[in-house]
C-alpha cells in the first residue's frame, strides 16, 4: 500500500518535471518556417497601426516572420531584455536622451553612410546629430511630433476666440475665460512629464540654444537663463482647473477632449487618444506664444526613431522590414493613424487637425524639444514639479540641477 | 526509501534554488554597487564612492525619511485598528464568520488594484463630496499636496493590510483560555483591566509577529504608491523601493541604487533582528 502511493507521488513529479521542459522547448522553438525577427516600439498606443503593417509586410515576404513588442513601460522593459542579452532586432525608440544612451553603448549599428539616411529631410538628419553630440548616427528619424496649444475649435466659435499670437495675447484670453469662469487649460501635472508641454516651448523660445548643449563644461553657465521661463511656468497654473498635481495625463486628456477646458498642452500624439474618448471633437493645435512680442517658434521632435540592433542574426530581413516600413503607402498609412509629421523628402502633407502650426513648419520655424537636451539620470521632470509644488525659486532649481549634472558628468558619473 | 533521503531530497532542491535566485542577485548586486554601470554597456569600478554619494544625496535622503515614516506610522494604525477589530471580531456577534469573510477580503485583492480603486476614491469622489459639503480640506485631492499625499498611502496600504494583522490577533484571542477571564471577572477587574493585564500580555508574542511583519512589508512598499501617485508629487512620496526601481532601472543609475538596495536590505535586517530581540524578552508564558 505504502509503495504503491509513493509510485503514485514520482510519476506526478516526474510529469510535472516533463511537461516544465516541453513548455520551456516549445517556447524556444519558432512557430513557422523562416526566419524570425522582433520589431519592439516604445509606443503602445499605436500598437493596431503597426500590426496592421507587419501583416501587409509578411504577406510580401512569407518566409519572414515579425514579432511586435510594445510594452507599457517600454524603456525597463528594453533594459532588462538588454541585460538578458535578448536585443530586439529593429528597435523605435523615442527621439530623446534614451535612444542617445543606447547608441552611445554601442548597442545600434552605425548608419552615418547609409543610403537609407538620403530620403529624409536634411534637417531631421542634422536634429539626429544635434541630439547624439556626435557626427555618428544610429537610426533613422522615422517620424516627427510637434507640441503646442491643442484648442477646441466649436468652443473657440462659440466664444467667438481669436489665436493668441503672444504671450499677453494668449494671458489676456486666459484671464478672459477665467472671468466668465470657464477653464483655459486642463493640466495633468499628477504626470510630471506633461509639465514639459508647457516647460518645453517656454525653455526652448526664451533661453538661448547655446543653454541646451549640456556638457560638464557648461554647467551653472546658463543658470539666469531659467528665469523667464520658469516664471511663465508657474503663471500658467493660474489658468488652470485648480489642483493640478492630483491629474494625470489619461484625467486631463479626457477633460479636454469632453470640452472642460478650451485648451490643452499636449503634442499631436494626445491626438488619437482625445478622438477615442471623443469621436466628435472638432479641435485644432496652435503654436505656444512663449513670447512678448515677436512670433514664437514651433516645438518639434523626432517622434520615432528606428535603430537596428548590431547583433542582429538576421540583417537582411531587418532591413527590408524598416525598407517596407518607409515604403509610400505603409508610411502615410502611419502618418495617417497616428496623427504624426513626416521626415521624408517625398512626403508632404500635414495632418488638418494641426493647420496653424504648418506655416511655422514649412518654414522651418521650429525649436527641438528642451527636454530631449538632457541627460536621462538627471529627471529633468521631477524637478519641474517640484519646482512647481514647492514654490522654489529660480535659484533653488538651478542648484540642485547643477548638483545633479555634476554627479552625471563629472569624473565619478555614470556617463559621458 | 529512507526517511533522511527524502527530507534530503526536499531541502536540497530549495536550498539550490534559493542560493540561485536569491543568494546570487544578491552578490551581483553587490558587484554592481562598487561600479558606475548604467545596467547597460561598459562600466568600471569606481569603489566606495557610490556609498559615499548616498549619505548627501538630497533625493536619497528624503525618501528614507519619507518610507520611514510611513513604515511606522502604518505599523502604529494597523496593529490599534488590528487589535480593535480583533476583539470585536471574536467577541459573540452575530454573522461572526462573515464578517471575518468581508474584513480579510482587502487582503486577497492586488496591491495596484486596490491602489488604483483608491487613486479614483481619492481625486474624484471625495473632492465632489468634499465640495458639495463646503469643506476646503476634503473639496481637493489628497494625493495633489506634497504635505498630505503620505497620508493617503497610509489610508490605502492599512485598509489592505489590517486584515493579516486581524487574522493574527484572532487567532491569538483564541489561545487565551477562557477561565482567566472568569477568575479576572470574579475578582471583580474592570473590563479595561482585564484587557491590559491579561489580553495584552498574553498576546504579546503575535504582537511582536504583527509588528515586525507589517514593519517589513511597509517598508517594502510599493505597488500602492505606484498606483496611487507614482512617487510624486515632487517626489514626497517616493519610497525607498520606488526610488530604486526608477532611478535604477528607467533612470540609468543601475550601480548607484545597486549600493543604495545594499545599504536598504542591512537596514531591514537590523531593524527585524532588533524588534525580534527587544520584543521577544517582553512576552509572557503562561
Amino acid at each position: 500500500m505504502k509503495k504503491s502511493r509513493q509510485i503514485y507521488i514520482w510519476i506526478i513529479i516526474a510529469a510535472a518535471v516533463l511537461m516544465a521542459l516541453f513548455s520551456i522547448w516549445a517556447v524556444r522553438t519558432p512557430k513557422k518556417k523562416g526566419v524570425s525577427i522582433e520589431l519592439f516600439v516604445f509606443k503602445p498606443e499605436a500598437t493596431a497601426t503597426f500590426q496592421s503593417l507587419i501583416n501587409g509586410f509578411e504577406k510580401q515576404n512569407p518566409n519572414i516572420h515579425v514579432e511586435l513588442s510594445a510594452p507599457g513601460d517600454a524603456y525597463t522593459v528594453l533594459k532588462t531584455r538588454m541585460v538578458k542579452g535578448r536585443v530586439p532586432d529593429l528597435i523605435g525608440l523615442g527621439g530623446e536622451q534614451y535612444y542617445v544612451d543606447y547608441a552611445k553603448a554601442d548597442v545600434f549599428r552605425n548608419l552615418t553612410h547609409d543610403p537609407i539616411l538620403k530620403q529624409f529631410s536634411s534637417s531631421y538628419v542634422a536634429n539626429m546629430k544635434f541630439l547624439e553630440k556626435s557626427s555618428q548616427i544610429h537610426g533613422v528619424p522615422y517620424a516627427a511630433n510637434v507640441s503646442g496649444v491643442l484648442y477646441n475649435k466649436t468652443l473657440f466659435e462659440k466664444s467667438g476666440l481669436k489665436i493668441p499670437q503672444t504671450w499677453p495675447e494668449f494671458i489676456a484670453l486666459c484671464q478672459k475665460l477665467k472671468a466668465e469662469g470657464k477653464t483655459p487649460l486642463y493640466l495633468g501635472y499628477k504626470d510630471d512629464w506633461t509639465i514639459q508641454q508647457a516647460f518645453n516651448p517656454l525653455a526652448g523660445n526664451l533661453m538661448k540654444a547655446r543653454a541646451f548643449n549640456i556638457t560638464a563644461a557648461t554647467i551653472g553657465k546658463y543658470d539666469a537663463e531659467y528665469n523667464r521661463p520658469l516664471q511663465k511656468l508657474r503663471q500658467l497654473g493660474q489658468y488652470s482647473q485648480g489642483d493640478v498635481f492630483s491629474y494625470n495625463y489619461n484625467d486631463a486628456t479626457s477633460a479636454f477632449a469632453n470640452g472642460k477646458s478650451y485648451m490643452y498642452l499636449q503634442g499631436n500624439w494626445a491626438i488619437p487618444l482625445i478622438k477615442q474618448v471623443n469621436p466628435k471633437i472638432n479641435l485644432g493645435m496652435f503654436t505656444f506664444p512663449a513670447n512678448n512680442s515677436k512670433p514664437s517658434k514651433s516645438v518639434s521632435g523626432i517622434d520615432i526613431v528606428f535603430s537596428i540592433s548590431k547583433k542582429t542574426k538576421h540583417y537582411a530581413a531587418t532591413r527590408k522590414l524598416l525598407t517596407y516600413l518607409l515604403a509610400k503607402q505603409s508610411y502615410q498609412k502611419y502618418l495617417k493613424q497616428q496623427f504624426a509629421l513626416s521626415t521624408l523628402k517625398k512626403v508632404n502633407t500635414y495632418p488638418a487637425s494641426i493647420s496653424d502650426v504648418v506655416p511655422n513648419l514649412r518654414k522651418g520655424r521650429i525649436t527641438m524639444s528642451p527636454q530631449y537636451m538632457y541627460p536621462t539620470e538627471l529627471q529633468i521632470p521631477s524637478m519641474l514639479q517640484a519646482y512647481l509644488v514647492n514654490h522654489e525659486k529660480t535659484k533653488t532649481f538651478t542648484n540642485q540641477m547643477n548638483s545633479g549634472l555634476k554627479n552625471i558628468l563629472g569624473p565619478e558619473g555614470d556617463g559621458e | 526509501m529512507s526517511r533522511k533521503k527524502i527530507f534530503l531530497l526536499m531541502t536540497v532542491p530549495l536550498v539550490v534554488i534559493f542560493f540561485l535566485f536569491d543568494t546570487v542577485p544578491l552578490l551581483t548586486g553587490f558587484v554592481y554597487s562598487l561600479t558606475n554601470s548604467k545596467g547597460f554597456g561598459t562600466f568600471r569600478f569606481i569603489g566606495l564612492s557610490n556609498y559615499f554619494r548616498l549619505f548627501t544625496d538630497g533625493s536619497v535622503l528624503s525618501s528614507y525619511w519619507f518610507t520611514f515614516k510611513f513604515a511606522v506610522v502604518t505599523t502604529v494604525v494597523v496593529n490599534v485598528i488590528g487589535i480593535l477589530l480583533a476583539l470585536a471580531l471574536n467577541s459573540n456577534v452575530k454573522f461572526k464568520t462573515f464578517f471575518r469573510g468581508i474584513y480579510f477580503l482587502p487582503y486577497v485583492l492586488g496591491g495596484l488594484i486596490v491602489g488604483y480603486i483608491f487613486n479614483y476614491i481619492f481625486t474624484f469622489m471625495l473632492p465632489s463630496v468634499g465640495k458639495a459639503l463646503g469643506w476646503v480640506f476634503l473639496s481637493s485631492s489628497i494625493l495633489g499636496n506634497a504635505n498630505t499625499a503620505w497620508t493617503g498611502i497610509v489610508i490605502t496600504v492599512a485598509w489592505q493590510s489590517v486584515a493579516f494583522n486581524i487574522l493574527i490577533y484572532i487567532s491569538g484571542l483564541q489561545t487565551i483560555p477562557t477561565d482567566i477571564y472568569e477568575a479576572a471577572k470574579m475578582d471583580g477587574s474592570s473590563s479595561w483591566n482585564t484587557f491590559w493585564t491579561i489580553t495584552f500580555p498574553l498576546l504579546a508574542p503575535f504582537f511582536t509577529i504583527n509588528l515586525v511583519v507589517s514593519m517589513r512589508n511597509f517598508l517594502m512598499v510599493f505597488d500602492q504608491i505606484m498606483s496611487l501617485t507614482g512617487g510624486g508629487p515632487a517626489s514626497s512620496t517616493t519610497s525607498i523601493s520606488m526610488l530604486i526601481y526608477q532611478n535604477g532601472l528607467s533612470g540609468n543609475q543601475f550601480g548607484y541604487q545597486s549600493a543604495n538596495s545594499v545599504i536598504y536590505f542591512i537596514i531591514i535586517v537590523a531593524i527585524s533582528v532588533f524588534q525580534l530581540k527587544v520584543l521577544n524578552k517582553r512576552e509572557v508564558q503562561l
